[in-house]
């Protein structure tokens, strides 16, 4: 972040050069960078400093089509799992081909047909695929909320504390971690806002909910209220937004295994009738995280194990458990990525946390689309 | 108080000029207070006293901006932030504009909204507010949520184009008071927005968590099938409407970047119901409002929609001056908006479950984690959420577990609308992610839309 300013503001002139092109009718280039000192104390002895650093950077493009409607593609540094932090994570080569491929993308979009209103199989890309799970899986599972700490304003989760253990929260497919120790990523920070050490916790363990994103006072309450240990200490997920804000469970890297069902195109070679969808456009989840409807950028439609043509207004919805128990195809290693989310919010007063996301592309079956 | 902010300001302006630094200088300071309950509880009481200060250095068509959380001790490290902003400016990419640094022409100073006694509102009156709006119906399954958050905001501004300053101070308060089930996880909530100390009164709020209360401990839940229903949105639900309607409808700029619903072609066509009546209106005290924007514009009553018709976009100056556009006096932290209320006498929740109805109503008091799925269409997403009911024409009452609906606002606020309550209130809508700014559009209690679709219905709470 000592680099100097004229070469940050030099890379996003090349990057906005690149994106200004036909079809684009507003363009956006944008770098944040964050430093964090942090200074934690208590009575038990912990003396811990952490001097973090974040950049976010990314580029979007609009354009309107022929009926007057805007749409969009983006693209966030993060997207290609550069396991790196700081302005030397900023890769040129890489913006600038991103840059290429959305403008493109947003070109085969505005002469699109809309996307059809049926039931298919969905083929969430990394783009669409963290935002399903951060809503879905992230949010329903911090302890706070499942406790009833967030009722007034964020909501609840359908999940129970009878459930750890027990509830099938989705296909075998589906094993997610908590993994504050993942390298070089905004949901990795040492040690949480409760001093305690950043760790690696199982969440759901091949489709059944094992684990919680936790913080030191709701697993006492939560043991205490269960009359049993559900949790074995903190999950050293406590942070702060700032010194004059309370720490509170918020997510670190929330992520999905990667699976064993190959690539992408192996993934649509063996889908019958489906869709592809990338890029969060809009996202509603009900109050206890049981239900949701996602709007994305794009989407193409898959017959019989083909790609076929974009869809624009491409959107879907479905009810939390069915939709992750429909997960039918997990991508392999080469289709996991990290990706960075800026701007989390919960907590009153509000609180916002940076946190990641490394998911591989998942396949969900029989999902309603176009409404 | 307010003479020391004004002379650190004057302090930086002077500091400014000797630097040969052309710049703007805006000065935010919150008292907050806030009170959380969780599980019957109390789970947090906090404040915060925070000053801001942001400060936008210009150079032609070239601007950059630099913030940072100080103290007015802290001179020193006020002018770094001027240095700072000015040796910004100088790597900035000039505008396609130019953009505005206003010369005030006189000071203005306005502290007619700052009520001392309810910024200073002590713990024990915030509990014994709660205590009274919750007396008597929490219990062993049914527990109590909610904060009452109040405090102070001061605003005040200077640049180096004139000496004059702008000055501005609140006080606000917000109630939110959820009871939810425990295992069953229904929720129902009650709110309440205050201006005055006076304002703050619990009653009201108890009236209706104890009928909601009462029915959902008594009456059936349901799952609803999809399809078209006749609903009636509570004033939460509608001032969230509104608060979107304010990025994807009558903003100017939204509009010319392709994100408006609206077209300037609209300007002056009837594109909502008859019924709709919407204006920015700030000689509304409820509504926080400021009487000057920040540009030094005097504010005064500005209509957006008058019976259906709409009058014509709001422009934030910044907007104004890159599309060539009049600013209207809207460059301010939140808007005074006031939408009318109509024909139909409910003073209260009782009276619209006891209304005699011709068929059934889905009574939809709140819409959680709105989105907007396509801008353009003026298309949005919600979920029910705190206290639907289902009003059946025979009189009876189910409680419906909550429902998705998927509609662009031309339509809720379109020909649709059947009736609206005479009855008006604010609605707090004031979030606490960044600087304290109370915002409170008034907004009839209860709109009745026929014929909306819903799109999602859970099959339990």
């Amino acid at each position: 972040m000592t680099d100097a300013l004229s070469e940050k503001v030099a890379f996003l002139k090349a990057m906005d050069e690149r994106v200004n092109q036909p079809g684009v009718f507003l363009r956006n280039a944008y770098v944040t960078f964050m430093r964090k000192q942090i200074v934690f104390i208590d009575s038990e002895g912990s003396e811990i400093e952490k001097l973090i650093t974040e950049v976010f950077a990314g580029l979007e493009v609009n354009g309107m089509d022929a009926q007057g409607v805007m749409h969009e593609r983006k693209f966030r540094l993060g997207q290609m799992g550069k396991p790196t932090r700081g302005w030397e994570s900023i890769d040129l080569d890489l913006f600038a081909a991103n840059a290429e491929r959305i403008v493109r993308e947003l070109n085969e979009l505005l002469v699109a047909d809309d996307c059809p209103k049926e039931d298919r199989s969905v083929i969430l890309l990394p783009g669409i695929m963290y935002l399903q799970t951060h809503e879905t899986i992230g949010h329903a599972l911090e302890l706070d909320r499942i406790l009833g700490y967030e009722l007034a304003y964020a909501g609840g989760s359908f999940v129970t504390l009878d459930d750890f253990g027990k509830l099938r929260y989705g296909s075998e497919k589906l094993t997610v971690r908590a993994d504050a120790t993942l390298p070089n990523s905004p949901g990795s920070f040492g040690y949480d806002d409760d001093g305690v050490p950043a760790q690696n916790v199982l969440l759901i363990d091949k489709g059944i909910l094992v684990g919680a994103i936790t913080g030191r006072q709701m697993v006492e309450e939560a043991n205490a209220r269960a009359h049993k240990q559900i949790f074995h200490g903190s999950g050293g997920a406590n942070r702060a937004t700032a010194f004059y804000r309370v720490p509170i469970e918020r997510m670190t890297n929330i992520n999905i295994d990667p699976g064993t069902d190959g690539t992408l195109d192996d993934i649509i070679a063996n889908t019958e009738r489906g869709i592809v969808l990338d890029g969060d456009r809009s996202w509603s989840i009900g109050s206890n995280r049981e239900q949701f409807h996602f709007a994305t950028e794009i989407g193409w439609l898959v017959e019989d194990g083909r790609k076929t043509k974009v869809v624009k207004n491409a959107t879907y919805k479905g009810f939390t458990l069915p939709f992750w128990n429909s997960l039918s195809a997990v991508g392999d290693e080469s289709t996991w990525q990290l990706q960075f989310v800026e701007n989390c919010g919960k907590g009153q007063p509000n609180q916002v946390m940076q946190l990641g996301h490394g998911i591989p592309v998942c396949r969900f079956d029989n999902v309603r689309i176009g409404e | 108080m307010r003479e020391k902010i004004l002379q650190t300001l004057r302090d930086l302006r002077a500091y400014a000029l000797s630097k040969g630094y052309e710049v703007s200088i805006d000065y935010h300071e919150e008292d907050s207070a806030l009170m959380r309950f969780a599980n019957s509880a109390i789970s947090l009481n906090t404040s915060e006293h925070l000053i801001r200060l942001g400060v936008t250095a210009y150079e032609g068509r070239k601007r950059a901006g630099y913030d940072l959380i100080t103290d007015l001790a802290k001179m020193d490290e006020m002018k770094m932030a001027v240095d700072t902003a000015a040796e910004m400016v100088k790597h900035a990419q000039p505008l396609a504009y130019q953009p505005t640094l206003p010369a005030f022409t006189d000071s203005f100073a306005d502290e007619s909204n700052f009520d001392p006694a309810l910024a200073a509102l002590s713990s024990e009156e915030k509990l014994a507010y709660f205590n009274a709006a919750a007396q008597g119906l929490e219990s062993d399954e049914v527990k109590l949520s909610g904060i009452l958050s109040n405090g102070a905001t001061t605003l005040a501004q200077i640049n180096t184009r004139s000496e004059h300053t702008q000055f501005f101070r609140f006080s606000d308060a917000q109630a939110t008071v959820v009871l939810s089930h425990q295992k069953l996880k229904w929720e129902v909530q009650a709110e309440q927005s205050a201006h005055t100390r006076s304002a703050l009164d619990p009653q009201p709020v108890h009236r209706d968590l104890a009928l909601l209360l009462r029915l959902y401990q008594r009456e059936a839940p349901i799952s609803l099938p999809l399809g078209r229903y006749d609903i009636v949105f509570g004033q939460a639900a509608i001032a969230d409407l509104l608060s979107m309607m304010q990025w994807i409808g009558f903003n100017g700029g939204s509009m010319k970047r392709g994100f408006s619903m609206l077209g300037e072609d609209q300007v002056g066509q009837r594109v909502f119901s008859e019924k709709i009546t919407i204006t920015d209106n700030p000689e509304r005290p409820e509504t926080f409002p400021f009487q000057r924007d920040f540009m030094g514009i005097p504010r005064k009553r500005f209509p957006f929609f008058e019976a259906g018709v709409f009058k014509g976009f709001a422009w934030f100056q910044d907007d104004a001056d890159e599309f060539g556009a009049q600013p209207t006096g809207h460059t301010v932290m939140h808007k005074s908006l006031v939408m009318e209320g109509g024909e139909k006498d409910l003073p209260d929740l009782q009276a619209l479950v006891e209304m005699p109805r011709e068929n059934d109503l889905l009574y939809v008091p709140f819409l959680h984690y709105m989105n907007i799925v396509n801008p353009s269409k003026g298309l949005v997403t919600a979920s029910s959420r705190f206290g639907a009911l289902y009003l059946k024409k025979d009189g009876s009452v189910a409680i419906p577990f909550n429902v998705r609906i998927t509609q662009s606002l031309l339509d809720i606020f379109g020909d649709k609308v059947a009736w609206l309550s005479k009855q008006t209130a604010p609605y707090n809508t004031s979030m606490s992610y960044g600087a304290r700014n109370p915002t409170a559009p008034i907004v009839p209690l209860f709109m009745c839309v026929q014929g909306l679709e819903i799109s999602h219905s859970n099959t339990s709470y």
